[in-house]
């Protein structure tokens, strides 16, 4: 049995604390924030600390408060992202390879005090946007608020992979020094729901599970913000079809952010052709928003508004190219290659290849194609027990598509414009792109 | 109400008031099945589908589109009354199991049967019985489906914009 402790702030601590409460210069994400949270951005902030029996799969954490910043000793609009095997995964026989992990703070806002839990390995998904989390990694004691008066709302979230089927909550998501106030989640597997409609389990097959998903949820942070999945109203023991409005979905969190609200960068250093154990990148809130998240010496890819590009391999053109964290390999069709027994493509050797990206509306200005490579060696060469993250695992893709899933990021730091978001280097969405192995551009 | 309607009382509605396209009410279609109406739910569409001209449909085949309420296109080709191929492409998946029809389960099994890819690597299912291809990430997939043994003899499919 695995326990999560909960931490109630007192406000008073606060006033306590002087120091630790004035205004926090680039620190933002408070303003607004209701209840005694309005100024404090940084210090050390005292606290009831109560610890809630938990069955969850969430690794128990204490000592959480509202609002902490600097939690991992960084910049306070950036947090660690970890490819790593997950341990709770491995001990169901899932390997957690290419999974980028983050740690978040779950709190409930709409009491006072709020009451947060920090909940672990929760994948970074920039193919997707909003908060999804394992209903059993969230402790109950949360008592999240529901979002509506009425029959609780569900939602069907489709994936290529299957779909995840779990209720729908309203919840503060925390991650460092920012706070999305308020914004609707989906609580997967929630034992409280009947079990998913037909038209749910007819789109694919259930994945809401942790050895799908290889952690306990997903942040969806790409470039778009509403999630569109299927909603319904759940009472009775059956749900029907709602029509739900775009402002209470499923929403990527990073639009709630106060200030760093128009997009997010990925980060990952350049690991060696064998893979690598573990490798801890980087989660940056915000574009041109603080001094740790400029374009500057980007180079940006335009997509359109289903943030497509256009990728060419070999002569072909893949105009429903992109760039997703969510994909644990590469899918790119590479002709004349042989698959090996994993369905992964097979080289006799280490072999790269190149690929320009280029943009498929004429707005903003298409930019000259961006030459990129990527490397491609036999899987069953690569030791995936002992290594997590691989950066040259190719898999055939489809006829229009290439999927630049996690094995592109290494190396590389990746931006993901928000749509509607206005930049010198254009409206949103769009990618932005910059290279720092010797192996990129 | 729910998503899923083979064929609802509103679709028979719809068909009647709009005058378009009238299909009689049968029990069942999809992929294998007749083409005597659309297995979803929806608006039927006057054109193919985004990626067909009308004019570029092979004699002989049938091509029939409609948009279903939450925004997804789904054409179904047929020959000689029975659907042999669909495409569609939308914000999310569409129920797969109403327009593979018995198809469906060899999907799902597929999906089922490979390895953890993550959430949205594309699916591609090649096998003798069926050919499915899904790709795509949240707000923007398509996919396509043919069932090889009753694509009519001569059609090179990518006319319709499906992969062979």
């Amino acid at each position: 049995m695995k326990n999560i402790s909960v931490a109630l702030l007192l406000p008073l601590s606060c006033l306590l604390l002087l120091s630790g409460c004035g205004g926090g210069g680039a620190d933002v994400g408070f303003m607004g924030y209701s209840g005694g949270y309005t100024s404090a951005t940084t210090g050390n902030y005292g606290g009831s600390t109560s610890t809630l029996p938990n069955g969850s799969n969430a690794t128990a954490t204490f000592s959480q408060t509202l609002p902490v910043t600097n939690t991992q000793g960084a910049p306070s609009n950036q947090v660690n992202v970890t490819i790593e095997q997950n341990p709770a995964a491995s001990a169901l026989g899932a390997y957690s390879t290419n999974t980028p992990f983050v740690t978040i703070n779950l709190c409930n806002a709409s009491t006072q005090p709020a009451v947060c839990q920090t909940i672990d390995h929760v994948l970074v998904d920039t193919g997707s946007y909003g908060l999804r989390l394992l209903a059993s990694a969230v402790n109950t004691n949360l008592n999240l608020p529901a979002i509506q008066n009425g029959p609780l709302v569900a939602e069907c979230a489709t994936f290529v992979s299957g779909f995840m089927w779990g209720s729908v909550y309203t919840a503060s998501l925390q991650m460092n020094g920012e706070l999305a106030k308020n914004v609707s989640v989906q609580l997967v597997a929630d034992s409280a729901l009947p079990s998913a409609p037909a038209s749910c389990t007819g789109t694919g097959t259930d994945i809401g599970n942790l050895a799908s998903i290889g952690g306990n949820g997903i942040l969806g942070v790409g470039p778009l913000i509403q999630d569109q999945g299927y909603y319904y109203t759940c009472s009775a023991g059956s749900c029907t079809s709602t029509n739900l409005p775009l402002s209470s979905q499923v929403s990527n969190p990073v639009a709630f952010f106060s200030l760093d609200n128009n997009g997010v960068l990925l980060q990952f250093p350049a690991i060696p052709v064998s893979g690598q154990s573990s490798v801890t990148g980087t989660l940056t809130f915000g574009l041109n928003t603080q001094t740790n998240n400029s374009l500057a010496g980007f180079s940006i890819i335009p997509s359109d508004l289903s943030t497509y590009f256009t990728a060419t391999i070999a002569g072909q053109a893949y105009p429903q190219s992109f760039i997703d964290s969510g994909s644990v390999y590469n899918y790119i069709t590479l002709p004349g290659l042989t698959l090996n027994a994993n369905g992964d493509y097979a080289p006799g050797s280490y072999t790269t290849y190149p690929a320009t990206l280029s943009s498929n509306t004429a707005t903003p200005t298409n930019p000259n194609p961006l030459p990129v490579e990527f490397g491609v060696l036999d899987s069953t060469l690569l030791d995936f027990t002992a290594n997590a993250a691989f950066n040259d695992v190719v898999d055939p893709g489809s006829s229009g598509s290439a999927d630049f899933g996690m094995s592109f990021f290494y190396g590389k730091t990746i931006g993901f414009a928000l749509v509607g978001s206005t930049l010198p280097q254009g409206t949103g969405p769009f990618y932005a792109l910059q290279c720092t192995s010797s192996n990129c551009l | 109400m729910e998503h899923r309607l083979s064929f609802g009382t509103q679709s028979v509605f719809f068909l009647i008031l709009s005058g378009t396209l009238l299909f009689p009410p049968l029990a069942s279609a999809a992929l294998g099945g007749s083409d005597q109406h659309l297995a979803l739910e929806g608006a039927l569409q006057p054109s193919a589908s985004s990626r067909v001209l009308a004019a570029q449909i092979p004699t002989g085949v049938r091509a029939q589109t409609l948009i279903t309420p939450q925004g997804v296109t789904v054409t179904q080709w047929s020959a000689q009354g029975t659907v042999f191929a669909l495409s569609w492409q939308g914000p999310m998946i569409p129920d797969l199991s109403v327009i593979l029809g018995s198809s469906f389960p060899s999907y799902s099994a597929a999906l089922r049967a490979r390895p953890r890819q993550g959430l949205n690597a594309p699916l591609r299912l090649q096998s003798a019985g069926l050919v499915a291809h899904t790709i795509g990430h949240m707000g923007a997939y398509s996919g396509w489906a043919y069932l090889p043994a009753l694509v009519p003899q001569g059609l090179n499919l990518t006319t319709l914009g499906i992969e062979p």
